[in-house]
């Protein structure tokens, strides 16, 4: 069905994007152009820029979509990835800043001395911005099947062809202006529904899940269930069925009358448009209490959820500093204390933001049962306001949140493919505008192709592999190569090896499905858990063991990265 | 490059004491003799020493935010593994688990970057001035 409310929301931004940036501050992210915008962009403004680039699809719908689905543990997403910016703070902000380095190769380069190092980590910086991407891409596809009616790949074209398009054309280029304009717009896109939805709809506690009326199929669905469900129908509704039901072996037409069923696993059931979802008893089998629980479930699984919960968070708090098109942001800082004072300020306008992804979880779970039924929980921002009402206000909130989220799409992808491309042209084809162009292009339509082939997995959870593969290659080289004058070439190039191909591994063998029982899912699901601490212990052994390849300044490189720059100034 | 230099203090200027940066209290007492940025840039250890004691100094602002934010974050989920009872509790409609992940556990992240800022900027203020004492 398509919504006009929600594509009306969806030109809106574009137009405003469009607006805002050729008004705007035209600040461009060539090196150059960010040393004269050194000393022009105030940290607010910085922090805002920082946080739009950085709420993806995954902060807008896949945080809410995993706690619908999985339960609140999921929520450590979140929290992870505002608290990544505390470590970000903490640890590599100022440094960074001052060392002047403008990507991650750059810093490798520039603090071991070696071009292989720069070249592996181009590869890393390709690989996460791969992973990143894929996740906004299926965000674009599931928005535009929610709101707009048609088949997913619609939507993932779609985004490909405009972000890809624009980028190769030197148009949208992670403008300042534009991407912290995108921060407020995102938050007041997400926050306005969710308050409006919690205070002016009535809804009941979550205790009294029972007895609720039904959510509306807003298009014809059929819905298979996997696993054998118990399902309240509200009222008489008639469907088309194949498999068991009640005890019996149905197939074909029947109405099924308002009062308890039993449905056998592997059924299919076929509801027309306008027809009122059952209520699940046990949606995904998660009662209230498991729902509720803190401890995160991976696939809605009690599998070890402990060790699950700390991988997740290991991730988020050591992956953001690691992410490619996070960092570069920080050289239109002037100086190192300023890098610091705009990190603090993305901690709160993140933490502003993750309050409302968790009321959407708690809303949907209360109103919107029937995405339990259609397997498509990382709809639920999208799909809320029309399921809760009816009317003006409804049709105003389902343009905001599907206007916000097309936002988070254009403001990531755009800040990732422009990362990717500037990696790839400069370290694999060559300098110069033909050759980003032609990177661009290239990046940019490969992933929009594997953005075709992850339908369907949950967007938080591959957004959560892009952190746990940066956690466990760029956290330790920047961690080390900042604050341990020990770190050799060769001990980084291990670790980054080691510790980005096993998290690698592990994801891509996930991917694909292998695992997804026990500890094998833990392992392979939040592979962080040990290849963060593999990654650390490969590049301190191996600069042990290598104590020869040694970079020869390395004082004066420490210098470079903790002297205040007042008295760099003075001294230098 | 030796990493564990002799005494920091320079044989050739006796009253040139080891300096120390350190967050939090001021510095017991001045050293006499006040350090010249030139002598960072010099390869004996003497200017190392100070680099290390300003790296230390900062490195100690970190461990002072990050291991009461790990602490904060590491404890909920063993708790809630332990205690059956928090990881079910509510608090008015809400489980509890909504009002932690969902909000309270944010304020005290921004506090704690705050503090991170501020602490830092000390660090660096003391070192500056040190240097600059004449």
């Amino acid at each position: 069905m398509t919504d006009p409310a929600a594509i009306g929301g969806v030109v809106a931004v574009a137009v405003a994007t469009i607006a805002v940036g050729s008004r705007g501050l035209r600040i461009s992210r060539t090196p150059a152009d960010f040393l004269v915008a050194a000393r022009q962009v105030p940290p607010g403004l910085n922090a805002a820029a920082i946080s739009g680039e950085y709420l993806s699809a995954a902060s807008f719908l896949g945080v809410a979509g995993l706690a619908l689905a999985d339960g609140v543990g999921a929520l450590w997403y979140a929290v992870g990835y505002a608290a990544g910016y505390l470590v970000l703070l903490a640890v590599v902000a100022a440094p960074l800043r001052r060392f002047g380095a403008y990507t991650i190769p750059d810093f490798a380069e520039g603090r071991l001395d070696s071009p292989l190092l720069r070249r592996v980590a181009t590869v890393l910086v390709v690989l996460i911005c791969a992973f990143y991407l894929l996740p906004q891409m299926e965000g674009a596809g599931e928005t535009l099947q929610a709101v707009g009616g048609g088949p997913y790949w619609v939507g993932v074209v779609t985004l490909g062809v405009l972000v890809t398009g624009a980028i190769a054309s030197g148009g949208m280029k992670g403008i300042t202006f534009v991407q912290s304009f995108l921060y407020w717009l995102k938050l007041l896109a997400i926050a306005v529904p969710a308050l409006s939805l919690a205070l002016i709809f009535h809804h009941p506690p979550v205790a009294h899940l029972d007895g609720r009326a039904p959510a509306t199929f807003a298009q014809a669905t059929t819905v298979e269930f996997p696993h054998a469900e118990d399902v309240q129908v509200s009222s008489a509704v008639e469907v088309r069925i194949a498999g068991g039901l009640d005890g019996a072996e149905v197939d074909g037409y029947l109405v099924l009358a308002p009062g308890p069923h039993q449905i056998a696993a592997a059924t299919r059931i076929a509801f027309p448009a306008g027809s009122p979802a059952p209520a699940v008893a046990g949606p995904r089998a998660l009662s209230a209490a498991q729902w509720a629980s803190p401890l995160l479930r991976l696939g809605g699984r009690s599998d070890h959820p402990l060790a699950a919960t700390y991988g997740v968070i290991l991730a988020t708090f050591l992956g953001a500093l690691g992410l490619p098109h996070i960092l570069v942001r920080f050289y239109t800082n002037p100086d190192g204390q300023a890098a610091r004072r705009t990190t603090s300020l993305v901690i709160l306008l993140l933490s502003v933001f993750y309050v409302w992804p968790a009321v959407f979880a708690v809303l949907g779970r209360l109103e919107a049962p029937s995405l339990y039924l259609t397997g498509r929980t990382d709809t639920v921002v999208l799909v809320l306001p029309r399921l809760v009402g009816a009317g003006v206000g409804e049709r105003i909130l389902t343009a905001l949140t599907a206007g916000g989220a097309f936002a988070a799409f254009l403001s990531t992808s755009s800040g990732l493919l422009i990362a990717m491309s500037g990696a790839v042209s400069h370290d694999i084809l060559g300098r110069g505008v033909v050759a980003f162009r032609w990177a661009a292009i290239g990046t940019g339509t490969a992933t929009t192709l594997a953005g075709l082939a992850v339908a369907g997995t949950s967007i938080n959870v591959l957004v959560g592999w892009a952190f746990a593969i940066a956690a466990s290659s760029f956290c330790p080289l920047l961690v080390l190569g900042i604050w341990w004058p020990g770190l050799t070439r060769r001990g980084a190039l291990a670790g980054l090896i080691i510790g980005g191909g096993a998290s690698s591994a592990a994801v891509v063998t996930s991917l694909a499905g292998i695992g997804e029982r026990g500890w094998w899912a833990v392992l392979l699901q939040v592979p962080a858990l040990w290849t963060v601490p593999l990654a650390f212990a490969t590049m301190v052994v191996g600069s042990r063991a290598t104590k020869g390849s040694l970079p020869h300044d390395v004082m004066r490189k420490m210098l470079v990265l903790h002297l205040p720059e007042e008295v760099s100034r003075r001294a230098g | 490059m030796s990493r564990t230099g002799p005494d920091p203090e320079r044989p050739t200027d006796p009253a040139t004491q080891r300096v120390a940066v350190r967050s939090g209290s001021p510095l017991p007492h001045r050293p006499r003799a006040v350090p010249d940025p030139e002598d960072l840039y010099q390869p004996d250890p003497y200017g190392q020493n100070l680099l290390r004691s300003l790296m230390r100094a900062q490195l100690g602002v970190t461990i002072a935010v990050l291991l009461p934010a790990a602490a904060l974050v590491a404890t909920y989920p063993v708790l809630s593994s332990l205690l059956p009872g928090l990881a079910s509790a509510s608090m008015g409609p809400l489980p509890l688990s909504v009002v932690i992940l969902g909000f309270a556990i944010y304020p005290p992240l921004v506090g704690l970057a705050l503090l991170y800022v501020r602490r830092a900027r000390r660090v660096e203020d003391r070192f500056v001035d040190l240097l600059h004492e004449q």
